[in-house]
């Protein structure tokens, strides 16, 4: 269910009104929980998992998940932003990890 | 991009060091190599660049060829500075490259390698010049006047030796008189003599020097404005007595039936009383009716000036400790139960009381020294006793005084006051005593353990005296709001570096005296007079600067301000665009920000965040072969390239698989340039900085090692080694640690295998 | 999902709203997708020339629509090939990656963590490898996107509606398709000069206060109503938590309304089919719908907007089925399929076009011929404008 908050990580961005996640997201679903002082998503079944919050999270803090709908519990993706590179590491759900790193369009 | 003729404008220059670095690293067939390289125009090796003959070649290449970028492949760039600059070319595109200290020195053991690295880090150095900028010094205009805050005997020092340089002074004092505690006081230890007469000296020249300018019953209300040019907003509370008009009759004082008037000594400044219009009866013109002068005005109203200045000092002084909290000591329940402050205005008073008393007691370490209050010794309460107890054995010799204490401490000569307070018969116990009760005559009861004797003793005293401890003023903290300056645990104002005391970490505002700590009269004195120093050096009348502070890349930025939150010296706010801005003034250039936006949208002037970028992909993975691993290291400014450049002098030896970048602080290093590292096929990368307590800019190596913690854990979640990346505390004068350090890493890597990625 | 799904057509709806024309709502662009996932899957059928198959390996476009030009058949042809394997029985549907090397693997993932990286994430979550399995795809739900289908404003050369000085660029403007990334761009810039040139020839006009402050109304009336109440998303059908007010949460009215339109108006569970009488039943429904929706309520700013993504979605869905309605052939089948009029009508080769009628509010729909301004075939591509000879 996407995105997942791993609330050890998050630090609400150190307190700002809006964290980054909440500043990125395009479907208004990342927030601040006011009691917490932690971020997650208000709504997952609207989420598009078009993973810009895990992108930006400054902490590494979401991970990014697959409805069940769609697939199996246990997946995972994960980003690694360079200044002009990406580089993703892939699990799949039998332990297989797959690594692909290349250059980004970013200007630097 | 292919390479246009008009790129080829940098010139390379590799020096021998009169034949030394030679010995390990063939330097002309570099220089032949570095030839070919993108936009170089020219390389040559020098014999020894640094001589007249040598920076005379440089100089005149720069002409004839038209180079605006140069490479000076030598000793460290903390050597021979002066030298290289200057060239003709704009000093910020001169790039020196540690071929010396960080690389022939270091690898003399393995010539065939350290060619090898010199040529990476050559290539590494090529690419940061590539891309710097040719920065210019702007004039930015200043004030030339100082404005200080608090007019007790640190602030009035402190104004007069700014004015006696000719800079003018506005001197803020809450209060309607200058003197601060001190005036409060009988007498000054060791010598006992009369503040009155050093008070007046300095009144006396205050008054004489027209470049200050005196503002009593005033405080500052706000500070606006930067660096150099502060514009401070000052409200000044009616006196209600014109000070010129006043005759000092005293027919005020005996009018008014409230005690509203607070009357000068003779050695006050201003030499006129005040009104403390609040105390008033209602509709009461006592006072002014009764003035033969016409010095009364009743109706005068608050004033509020802009005072522009170019740099602040703030003397704002101390408070007593009250010691109600300690009920056991009686202040407040028993009578004749006094303070240390307080019996200075006995001891000026009230002579004859004192003669007559038979016991007196002094309890020291009263809310020092104590985890529930104060936690620090409060410096001046031995010496305050000591002199309060010789007066009494002056005055009657026959009398019992008494010193209850925990240490007596009178550091250097001091120590004679102390043989003094003996020989006049002062009795010293080490115990602090139990509960004071009130005796079955009169006077005051105590039991306490004479820990020397190994007895209890019983007191029955007359008067006891608590030498209360010291704690800033109170109106610290709405300073604090004010200023910015920032306060340590114990509220005194705090300067990060233990060799610049008399800074406040914000640029251009200094502290001196008891704002800063518990101190004696000398001593406040003296700091006035250093920060006075401080702050004339901080002004010029213009302030030339350099425009390398740190820049946000508004296309970039999200406004998370995290830039605004990490920075340690408050330095950014937010421009009319609504982006963070760091004051040029203020800026320290340590790169905290850079390395802490989540979107690496932060360069400093002096190191970019694509100098970096362009700088990693300059080195060749493979530079020794396949199987030998690399490790990055970022290395501080301060503290642990300078331990690099030490190896490198001593000749301490490291793998030559270690490439070291500079950068202003441990705090500077974005994961992003991390990232990128590690994902060009970088095996390890640490940065190296000052271990905690010492980092320059207080929090740099702390926020290191949190973000090079999150990126382990990433790291691990990918599968890979989080040892790939680590934090290594390196002092100034641990070069070999820093060789160790290394030296085990490479050990470490090599059994990790080589990172398995590449970009 | 590959269209954003927070784009509900609010573009199209403040026209509609106003009385602009619209053209070509029927043309709703259908595509073939990976199944479930509903990421794109050009990439892999185009970009390494894998073939589509069915569940028993046959190549289903070669087989069965050579005649439309078997893997070079237009694009509805490749939305519908699935649908229809499935429909008769021939499902599941797929294209072949088995052939892939282990670096075209790699590539094509990629090409996916550049475009769509949580794909990637989708097959590690089934543990499926490309060059083992072949990747399933399927039909799309139906878009409205001016990009890709002729769907939008009826515009002039300017990019100006019929409603003065409101102009339309990319997939809001209709009338010209597969415009794709490139052409959208190109219409704003159109567009932004056709904007200009009006505002040069027109006086400064006044904002109507009073129209401003009933859109405010309107905008924040359902807040109003539901101020007050704690904040519940997704609550599970049959629990109500909801405290005082007591009206429709904007989740309830879209699940039901997607459902209507998937079933009635010719969705991707009904293969893209429709008739006449179902397509009555959808507008029945609909304008039922709209007559709730002043039961709408909200309790945060999120979930107001949510209140006026099915509010517009609403405005958009009724001139779409009027559409589907009113183009009484199948000209288009997959994107626009009459069950009741399966060819292609000659006299229906025009543009279907609509406008809200602003007294009566009903949708008003018309026909505008198509006139050919580019000389050429109008079923095969043109072939390339061939560059300036001096090239540097």
């Amino acid at each position: 269910m996407p995105p997942y908050v791993v609330k050890d990580k998050c630090d609400g961005c150190k307190g700002k009104e809006e964290p980054l996640c909440e500043q990125i997201c395009i479907g208004d679903l990342m927030t601040l929980d006011q009691e917490s002082g932690k971020a997650y998503c208000r709504s997952l079944r609207d989420c598009w998992d078009c993973m810009s919050c895990t992108k930006i999270c400054p902490k590494g803090a979401i991970e990014q998940r697959i409805p069940y709908q769609l697939g199996y519990h246990g997946a995972k993706l994960i980003p690694m932003i360079g200044t002009d590179s990406i580089t993703w590491t892939c699990v799949d759900i039998n332990g297989k990890v797959e690594r692909f790193t290349y250059r980004t369009r970013n200007k630097k | 991009m292919p390479a246009m003729d008009s790129d080829k404008k940098i010139g390379i220059y590799l020096c021998t060091c009169a034949g030394e670095i030679e010995r390990t690293i063939d330097v002309n067939l570099l220089a032949k190599e570095a030839e070919g390289w993108r936009g170089v125009a020219v390389a040559r090796k020098d014999v020894l660049l640094c001589s007249v003959e040598g920076v005379s070649r440089i100089r005149e290449d720069i002409e004839r060829l038209g180079l605006d970028r140069v490479l000076i492949a030598a000793c460290s760039p903390f050597f021979k500075e002066e030298e290289f600059s200057g060239l003709g070319v704009n000093n910020y595109l001169i790039e020196r490259v540690n071929l010396r200290e960080q690389c022939s020195r270091v690898h003399t053991d393995n010539p065939e390698h350290a060619a090898k690295k010199a040529r990476v880090i050559l290539g590494i150095s090529l690419e940061k010049v590539r891309c710097a900028l040719p920065l210019q010094a702007l004039q930015v205009p200043g004030e030339k006047s100082v404005l200080v805050i608090g007019g007790g005997v640190a602030g009035i020092n402190a104004a007069l030796d700014i004015a006696g340089t000719g800079h003018e002074v506005f001197l803020v004092e809450k209060s309607p008189f200058l003197g601060g505690k001190v005036a409060e006081l009988h007498r000054y230890f060791p010598r006992m003599c009369p503040p009155s007469c050093g008070l007046e000296q300095m009144v006396l020249q205050l008054r004489a020097n027209p470049a200050i300018h005196i503002l009593t019953s005033s405080q500052v209300d706000a500070m606006n404005g930067s660096p150099g040019n502060f514009e401070m907003s000052v409200r000044t509370s009616p006196r209600y007595v014109d000070a010129e008009r006043c005759t000092l009759c005293g027919k005020c004082l005996d009018a008014c039936p409230r005690e509203a008037v607070a009357y000068p000594e003779s050695f006050s400044y201003p030499l006129a009383p005040a009104i403390k219009r609040e105390l008033c009866a209602d509709n009461c013109t006592a006072c002014a009716e009764s003035c033969p002068a016409d010095a009364i005005n009743l109706d005068e109203e608050e004033k509020i000036n802009t005072i522009k200045s170019g740099a602040l000092v703030l003397a704002t002084g101390w408070e007593p400790f009250d010691p109600t909290p300690l009920t056991e000591l009686g202040y407040g329940r028993l009578e004749n139960v006094v303070t240390g402050l307080e019996f200075e205005k006995i001891a000026g008073k009230q002579e004859t009381f004192l003669r007559g008393l038979k016991c007196i007691a002094f309890i020291q370490c009263v809310g020092s020294r104590d985890e529930r209050h104060l936690s620090y010794c409060s410096d001046v309460c031995c010496m305050v006793s000591l002199k309060q107890a010789i007066l009494l054995k002056e005055m009657n010799p026959d009398s019992e005084v008494y010193i209850f204490y925990n240490d007596i401490r009178t550091p250097g000569e001091y120590e004679d006051f102390y043989q003094k307070a003996r020989q006049a018969g002062v009795i010293f116990v080490k115990g602090i005593p139990s509960e004071l009760k009130q005796g079955e005559t009169k006077g005051i009861s105590f039991s306490v353990f004479d820990t020397t004797a190994g007895e209890h003793l019983e007191v029955s005293a007359d008067l006891v005296v608590l030498a209360t401890g010291m704690k800033p003023s109170d109106g610290i903290e709405e300073l604090r709001e004010k200023t910015g300056v920032v306060l340590n645990k114990n509220n005194f104002v705090e300067s990060h570096l233990q060799c610049c005391p008399q800074d406040t970490r914000r640029a251009a505002i200094f502290s001196a005296g008891c704002c800063k700590a518990p101190m004696d009269v000398s001593r406040s004195i003296e700091s006035a007079g250093a920060a006075a120093a401080k702050a004339l050096r901080s002004l010029a009348g213009g302030i030339e600067v350099v425009p390398d502070h740190s820049v946000v890349n508004t296309l970039k930025c999200d406004v998370c301000k995290r830039c605004i939150e990490e920075c340690p010296f408050k330095a950014y706010a937010l421009d009319e665009k609504g982006f963070p801005k760091a004051d040029i003034l203020k800026c320290r250039r340590c790169g905290i920000c850079m390395g802490g936006c989540p979107l690496a949208a932060v360069s400093l002037g002096e190191l970019s965040i694509e100098q970096l970028s362009e700088m990693i992909d300059a080195i060749d993975r493979s530079y020794l072969g396949e199987e030998e691993p690399l490790v990055l290291g970022f290395m501080c400014k301060n503290d642990a390239y300078r331990a690099a450049d030490d190896a490198g002098l001593r000749g301490i030896q490291y793998p030559p698989n270690f490439l070291g970048i500079m950068v202003p602080c441990a705090g500077a290093v974005n994961g992003a340039i991390i990232a990128k590292a590690i994902s060009t096929g970088i095996d390890g990368v640490f940065i190296a900085g000052c271990p905690d307590s010492q980092c320059h800019y207080v929090q740099g190596s702390a926020l290191a090692k949190t973000r090079l913690n999150d990126i382990s854990n990433k790291l691990r979640e990918m599968y890979m080694e989080p040892e790939r990346v680590r934090f290594a505390a390196v002092g100034r004068d641990e070069p070999e640690k820093l060789a160790q350090t290394i030296t085990d890493y490479v050990r470490e890597l090599r059994g990790m295998g080589r990172n398995p990625l590449r970009l | 999902m590959w269209m954003c799904p927070f784009n509900v057509g609010t573009g199209y709806a403040v026209g509609v709203r106003a009385g602009a024309e619209f053209t070509l709502m029927e043309q709703r662009w259908c595509a073939a997708r990976v199944k479930d996932f509903t990421g794109p899957v050009d990439t892999i059928s185009v970009g390494y020339k894998a073939k589509m198959i069915n569940g028993k390996g046959e190549m289903i476009l070669q087989e069965r629509y050579a005649h439309l030009g078997g893997d070079a058949a237009p694009r509805y042809i490749r939305a519908n090939a699935p649908m229809n394997e499935w429909s008769e029985g021939r499902g599941p549907t797929f294209v072949d990656t088995r052939h892939l090397s282990p670096e075209q693997v790699r590539d094509l993932k990629i090409d996916y963590l550049n475009e769509r990286p949580t794909y990637v994430l989708f097959l590690a979550a089934r543990g499926q490898d490309p060059a083992m399995e072949p990747l399933e795809i399927y039909g799309s739900d139906p878009y409205i996107v001016g990009g890709h289908t002729g769907s939008g404003y009826w515009v002039d050369v300017d990019r100006m509606s019929t409603h003065r000085g409101l102009f339309a660029a990319g997939e809001c403007a209709g009338g010209m398709p597969n415009k794709f990334v490139g052409g959208c761009a190109a219409e704003g810039v159109l567009a932004a000069r056709g904007a200009m040139k009006y505002i040069a020839s027109v006086q400064h006009g006044n904002i109507d206060e009073n129209q401003a402050a009933a859109e405010k109304e309107r905008v924040f009336s359902p807040l109003l109503k539901g101020l007050g109440m704690e904040v519940k998303y997704n609550i599970p059908a049959g629990q109500d938590q909801r405290g005082q007010y007591d009206g429709v949460t904007p989740e309830e009215m879209e699940e039901r309304f997607q459902r209507l339109m998937d079933e009635y108006a010719a969705g991707v569970g009904q293969f893209f089919k429709c008739n006449e009488e179902q397509l009555n039943y959808a507008l029945k429904h609909i304008k039922m719908l709209k007559e709730q929706v002043d039961r709408l309520f909200a309790t945060d700013l999120h979930e107001l907007v949510l209140v006026h993504d099915v509010i517009d979605r609403l405005d958009v869905a009724e001139v779409v089925v009027m559409h589907l309605r009113e183009r009484r052939e199948s000209r288009w089948p997959g994107w626009q399929t009459r069950t009741d009029y399966p060819g292609v009508d000659p006299s229906l080769d025009c543009f279907i076009n609509s406008r809200k009628n602003l007294e009566t509010g009903e949708i008003e729909m018309l026909k505008r011929p198509y006139e050919q301004i580019l000389p050429g075939s109008r079923t095969s591509a043109p072939s390339p404008i061939p560059l300036s000879a001096e090239k540097a």
